[in-house]
C-alpha cells in the first residue's frame, strides 16, 4: 500500500485541513503552556518545538505514523549492524564508531568494536607524534601545517569540527583542499613550506578524482622543492581510506595508512579515522569527547520513548511541514559564527541522504521527500535572505541554534573586552529570540499592526530553537548525531534508503568521457551544448 | 656591612661568598632552592666556589638563615634579591614581607631581574608600607662557569637608582671590585633593568644571525669559518659571539629573553626581531637532528649514536633549556639509542630521563662511542677538543662525526679518515 493511503497518513492529511487554517499566534493564545511543554533536552541540547504548527493531537497522529512505519524496529536494525543500506548491501554503522563499550556487533566475522579501537589507537600514535613536534619532514624539520585533502564527507566533517571548536593553542595549523580545480591549491601551497607540510589524503575509495588530483599536485610540489619521491610519500602523506591496496599503490607508507570500512558512509565518516585531521588540530582527547557527545545522543535516540525522543520529534516536524503543510525549505541558522560551516555540513548530510524519489523497493513515490536545505550564520542571514522568510511567498521551516554559555569569553585577557563580548552574546541571543518570535507572530508582535502593506508581516512560519549548554566537542558531537538520527527517522517514515547516493555517480562517469573530448577536441558524441562549450574552451570559433 | 642575600643559585652564592671574603657579614637565605637541595649542588657547577664558601663559613662571616628569622635580619643594611628569574611570585611575596620590616638607611637590591619595571613596583610597595628603604637595581652579568672571576673583575657595574644616598652606599659596598678604574654606571632603575635585557637580546640576535648564515653556507658549499674571520675584522662588528652552532639555551638566558618579550607585550608593542631570533634558534637547536635525518635518509629507528656533551654550555652541570634536550627528544622519538657522555651533567640527565631504555650514560667518553653509528657533539667541553681519534675510530661502526659546536678542523679530521658534518662547514 502506498504510504499516502495508509491510515496514519490519512488521519494526518485530514487533520492538516484543520490546522492549516490556524495561525501560530492563535495556537499560542489558546495554549500558552505549549511554550514550556514542547521543550525537551538530551545530551546537553535543549530543543523547543513549540513554534511548530503542531497541536497536541497532531503529535499523537505523528507518533502513530512513526509506529505504523515500524520506526522502533528500524532503529534496532540501524544499531545492530543489519545491512539496512540494502542497495549496496551494507550496514550503516556510524553509531558503532563512537561506541564507548562493546555492544557485540560483528560484521564479516570481525568484532566492529575491536576494529574501531585498533584504528583509533593507530591514529592516536600518529596524532600524538605530530602534535609533539616529532613528525619530521624530509629535511628533518617538525611538521607545522597539515592539509586535509578530501571532498564531501572527507572534507566537510573535519572542516566543520575544527572551525567550530577553534583551537587557539594548537601546535599545528590545519588547511583544507577539496575541489578538483586546483585554483585554491596553488594559493595555499604558496603560503606553506614544503619542509613542514603534511598532507592527509582522505578518500573512502582512494579513487576520488578531486582528491587524487590535489594529492598529485602536492606530491609534485614536494619533489620540486627537493624531496625525493620516496621521502615525500613517507614523511608528508597520511592516507585514510577503506581501500588498502589503492593506498599502497599510491605509495602511502603502511604505518601511515589509516583504515575505515565500507559500512561507514562518507557523510558519516568524521567519526572514523577521517577525523584524524580533527584530532591533529584539537588533540586526541577532544576527538574522543566528540565521539562521546555523539554516543550520548545515540543512547538517547536508542532508548528513549518516542514522545521524549529528540531526534524523532524533530524528524516528525519535518514530515509534518513537508508533507502536510507543503513547506519546501528548511533553513539552518546558527547564532554563533563558529558554526558557520554547519549549514554546508547539514546540506550534505540531509540532502544526499534523503534526496530520493523511489522507495526501498524501487517504486516511484507520490509524496515529497527531502526539503531544500540551506542556511547561514543567523546574524549574517538577517541581512540576506530573512527578507524572504518574513515577506516572501515561499514558506520555510527554520532551525535556530545557539549556545547558552560562552566560556571562551572568559579567556579574553582583559575585563573590558570580556564585558564587550558578553554584551555581544546577549545581543545575538536577543536577535535569535526576536526573529523566531516575529516569524511566528508576524504583525501581532507589534501593539498596533502597520497600515502600509509593504510593512506587513504574515508570520505563521514554523521554527525550532536548539540551545547547546555551550559549544564544545561534546555538544558538537551530540548536535551532529541529532541531525543524523533525525535524517534517518525521516527516511524511515518516507520508506527510502538514506545511506546510498546513486545520484552522484552518473556525472562522474560522463566527466571521464568529457575529459577525453576536452583534451582531444573531439566532442561529436556529446550533446550540442557541450560541443559548443568545448569549442569555446579550446579557443575555436564556431 | 651586614648583608642578607636571598637566593640559592650561583649568582647568589658567588655574591654572598665574595662579599663575605671582603669582610662583610653575610646571611644567605636559599628561599628558591628545590627540595633536598644542598649548597654543594650549586657550588659543584662553578669551579672554585665550594672552596670559597667553605672558607667563609669557617670565618663565620657567611651564615645560613631561614625565613622564620626574617624580622631579626631587618636591621641589616643591605638586602640583595638574587632569586631565580623564574620565581617572580616568590620575590613579590618576600618584598611584601620586607616592606613591613625594613627601616631607615636600608637598601633593597635586585640582582636578578623579573621584567622591566619590577624595581619601581617594589619601591612603590615599600612606600605604601611606609618603609623608608631604597630599592636599587644591580643586574648581575655572571656567566655560569666563570662567575667568580667576573664578580671580582667586572666589565661594568650598573646601578639603577635616583637616590644619592643609595648610590654612595652601593659605591661603598662595591669599592673592592671597582679599583682600577671607575666601572660604575648610574641610571634610573628601569633603565638598568632594560640594559641587562637588551644586552642578552642583542647576543641572541647575533648568534641567530650567524646560525642562519651558517645554514646558507652549508647550502652554498662555503666554509662559514672563513666568513666568520672576515666578518670579525670589521671593527663595527668585532669577533665576539660570532660562532655558529647548535643554538643557544640555558635557564637564565632564556628566562631573560622571555621576560623582555613579556615587557614588550605589556606595553602593547609587538617585538619582531627577538621572536625571529628565537624561531631561528628553535630550528638551530635541532640542526644535528636534521643533518643526521638527511644523512641516513630518515632511517634512524634502531640506530645507536654517541653523544658528547649535554649541558647547555661547558663548565656547568645544568641541562635546563639546553639545545641537547631538543636533539635527544627528536632522536628518541625516532627510536634511536643514545650513549651519552658529559663531564658534569650526567646526573641531571638521568633525573630528566629517569631509567630511559634508549639512554645509556657513559662516564668514559670513548666508551660512549662503542658500537655507535656516529658521534654527535653538542657541548664544547675542553675534554673534547683534542681527543684520541684512533680510539674513536676503533669504537665507532663508521668514522663519522656530527659536530654541533665546530670544534674540529674539517680538513685535518677528514685527512685521518673521518666523515665530518659541522655547522656551516664540513660535509654537507
Amino acid at each position: 500500500m502506498s504510504l499516502t493511503k495508509t491510515p496514519a497518513w490519512q488521519n494526518l492529511a485530514e487533520h492538516a485541513n484543520d490546522v492549516r487554517q490556524q495561525h501560530l499566534k492563535d495556537i499560542f493564545a489558546q495554549d500558552p503552556q505549549r511554550g514550556h511543554r514542547d521543550q525537551i533536552s538530551a545530551a546537553g541540547i535543549t530543543a523547543n518545538v513549540s513554534r511548530q504548527r503542531i497541536l497536541p493531537q497532531t503529535w499523537q497522529y505523528l507518533y502513530e505514523l512513526a509506529e505504523q512505519q515500524q520506526l522502533s524496529a528500524c532503529i534496532e536494525k540501524l544499531f545492530s549492524g543489519q545491512p539496512i543500506n540494502h542497495t549496496e548491501n551494507r550496514a550503516a554503522l556510524h553509531t558503532a564508531l563512537r561506541e564507548q563499550h562493546d555492544s557485540g556487533i560483528v560484521v564479516d566475522g570481525y568484532s566492529v568494536f575491536e576494529q574501531v579501537q585498533t584504528q583509533l589507537s593507530r591514529m592516536s600514535v600518529l596524532v600524538d607524534r605530530i602534535r609533539a613536534g616529532q613528525w619530521r619532514g624530509f629535511t628533518g624539520l617538525a611538521i607545522t601545517d597539515v592539509v586535509n585533502m578530501g571532498v564531501g564527507g572527507s572534507d566537510l566533517g573535519p572542516h566543520l569540527a575544527v572551525s567550530a571548536l577553534q583551537p587557539t593553542d594548537s601546535p599545528i595549523r590545519v588547511h583544507y583542499l577539496s575541489s578538483m580545480d586546483g585554483a585554491r591549491t596553488a594559493n595555499l601551497l604558496a603560503s606553506l613550506s614544503p619542509h613542514t607540510t603534511l598532507f592527509v589524503f582522505a578518500s573512502k575509495t582512494f579513487t576520488t578524482i578531486d582528491t587524487l588530483a590535489n594529492a598529485q599536485t602536492g606530491l609534485e610540489w614536494l619533489m620540486a622543492h627537493g624531496a625525493s619521491r620516496e621521502l615525500a610519500l613517507k614523511q608528508h602523506f597520511i592516507g585514510v581510506s577503506t581501500n588498502v591496496q589503492k593506498m599502497t599503490a599510491f605509495g602511502i607508507h603502511p604505518a601511515h595508512q589509516l583504515y575505515f570500512w565500507d559500512w561507514v558512509g562518507g557523510r558519516y565518516s568524521l567519526w572514523s579515522t577521517i577525523g584524524v585531521t580533527i584530532a591533529i588540530a584539537l588533540g586526541m582527547d577532544a576527538f574522543r569527547t566528540l565521539l562521546k557527545g555523539a554516543s550520548d545522543m545515540d543512547a538517547h535516540f536508542h532508548q528513549t520513548p518516542i514522545a521524549e525522543n529528540l531526534p524523532i520529534r524533530l524528524a516528525l516536524t519535518t514530515i509534518w511541514n513537508r508533507n502536510f503543510l507543503g513547506i519546501h525549505g528548511k533553513a539552518i541558522l546558527p547564532y554563533d559564527a563558529r558554526l558557520n560551516l554547519l549549514p554546508a555540513y547539514l546540506t550534505q548530510l540531509i540532502m544526499e541522504s534523503n534526496g530520493k524519489s523511489v522507495d526501498r523497493a524501487g517504486n516511484s513515490i507520490s509524496y515529497r521527500t527531502c526539503p531544500i536545505v540551506w542556511g547561514e550564520v543567523g546574524p549574517n542571514a538577517q541581512h540576506a535572505f530573512y527578507q524572504l522568510l518574513h515577506q516572501g511567498t515561499e514558506a520555510a521551516a527554520c532551525d535556530f541554534i545557539a549556545p547558552i554559555h560562552r566560556p571562551d569569553i572568559e579567556q579574553s585577557a582583559d575585563e573590558a573586552t570580556r564585558d564587550a563580548l558578553r554584551y555581544q552574546h546577549q545581543l545575538a541571543l536577543a536577535n535569535l529570540l526576536a526573529q523566531s518570535s516575529v516569524l511566528m507572530l508576524g504583525d501581532a508582535a507589534l501593539d498596533a499592526p502597520p497600515t502600509d502593506p509593504h510593512k506587513h508581516y504574515a508570520g505563521n512560519q514554523p521554527s525550532t530553537t536548539l540551545l547547546l549548554e555551550q559549544l564544545d566537542a561534546h555538544s558538537l558531537g551530540a548536535l551532529i548525531a541529532l541531525y543524523e538520527h533525525q535524517t534517518f527517522v525521516e527516511a524511515v517514515i518516507w520508506n527510502i534508503n538514506p545511506f546510498d547516493q546513486w545520484g552522484v555517480e552518473l556525472g562522474k562517469q560522463i566527466a571521464i568521457k568529457t575529459l577525453t573530448a576536452l583534451q582531444e577536441g573531439q566532442a561529436e558524441s556529446l550533446d550540442a551544448a557541450t560541443q559548443a562549450l568545448i569549442a569555446t574552451l579550446n579557443g575555436q570559433t564556431l | 656591612m651586614n648583608i642578607v642575600i636571598y637566593g640559592h643559585d650561583y649568582p647568589a652564592l658567588v655574591t654572598a661568598a665574595s662579599l663575605a671574603s671582603n669582610g662583610n657579614f653575610v646571611t644567605i637565605l636559599p628561599l628558591d632552592a628545590p627540595v633536598n637541595w644542598t649548597w654543594q649542588d650549586t657550588a659543584r657547577k662553578q669551579s672554585g666556589l665550594a672552596l670559597l664558601i667553605e672558607k667563609q663559613l669557617e670565618t663565620k662571616r657567611l651564615v645560613w638563615g631561614d625565613l622564620q628569622s626574617l624580622p631579626a635580619y631587618a636591621t641589616s643594611h643591605v638586602h640583595i634579591l638574587s632569586l631565580s628569574a623564574a620565581v617572580g611570585d616568590l620575590s613579590d611575596n618576600l618584598v611584601q614581607q620586607l616592606s613591613l620590616l625594613l627601616r631607615e638607611k636600608t637598601l633593597l637590591v635586585t640582582q636578578t631581574l623579573h621584567g622591566v619595571g619590577r624595581a619601581d613596583a617594589y619601591q612603590h610597595c615599600l612606600k605604601v608600607a611606609q618603609s623608608p628603604a631604597q630599592v636599587v637595581v644591580w643586574p648581575e652579568f655572571l656567566s655560569e662557569g666563570s662567575a667568580i672571576a667576573q664578580f671580582n673583575r667586572p666589565d661594568r657595574i650598573i646601578i639603577g637608582t635616583d637616590n644619592d644616598w643609595a648610590i654612595n652606599r652601593m659605591r661603598d659596598l662595591l669599592r673592592p671590585y671597582n679599583r682600577a678604574r671607575d666601572m660604575l654606571l648610574i641610571m634610573k632603575p628601569a633603565a638598568a633593568e632594560m640594559t641587562k635585557y637588551a644586552i642578552n637580546s642583542l647576543l641572541a640576535l647575533r648568534v641567530s644571525a650567524m646560525n642562519e648564515f651558517a645554514n646558507l653556507a652549508t647550502s652554498l658549499g662555503v666554509d662559514i669559518e672563513q666568513v666568520r674571520q672576515g666578518i670579525g675584522t670589521d671593527p663595527r662588528i668585532g669577533f665576539n659571539y660570532l660562532y655558529p652552532g647548535a643554538g643557544f639555551g640555558g635557564p637564565n638566558f632564556m628566562a631573560d629573553l622571555s621576560a623582555i618579550l613579556h615587557t614588550f607585550s605589556q606595553q602593547g608593542i609587538e617585538a619582531e626581531l627577538l621572536p625571529a631570533a628565537l624561531r631561528v634558534n628553535d630550528h638551530q637547536q635541532e640542526i644535528l637532528f636534521s643533518k643526521v635525518w638527511q644523512h641516513y635518509r630518515t632511517h634512524l629507528t634502531g640506530k645507536t649514536f654517541a653523544l658528547w656533551g649535554v649541558s647547555y654550555k661547558p663548565d656547568t652541570a645544568t641541562i635546563e633549556q639546553a639545545s641537547s634536550l631538543k636533539l635527544i627528544d627528536a632522536l628518541l622519538a625516532q627510536g634511536v639509542t643514545l650513549q651519552v657522555h658529559d663531564p658534569k651533567a650526567l646526573v641531571a640527565l638521568s633525573t630528566y630521563y629517569p631509567n630511559h631504555a634508549q639512554i645509556k650514560l657513559c662516564t668514559d667518553m670513548y666508551d660512549a662511542c662503542l658500537g655507535a653509528h656516529a658521534l654527535l657533539i653538542m657541548t664544547e667541553w675542553k675534554d673534547y677538543w683534542s681527543p684520541d681519534f684512533d680510539r674513536i675510530n676503533a669504537n665507532l661502526v663508521e668514522a663519522r662525526i656530527f659536530d654541533g659546536r665546530n670544534i674540529f678542523d674539517p680538513e685535518a679530521i677528514q685527512t685521518i679518515g673521518f666523515h665530518y658534518h659541522a655547522v656551516g662547514r664540513g660535509n654537507a
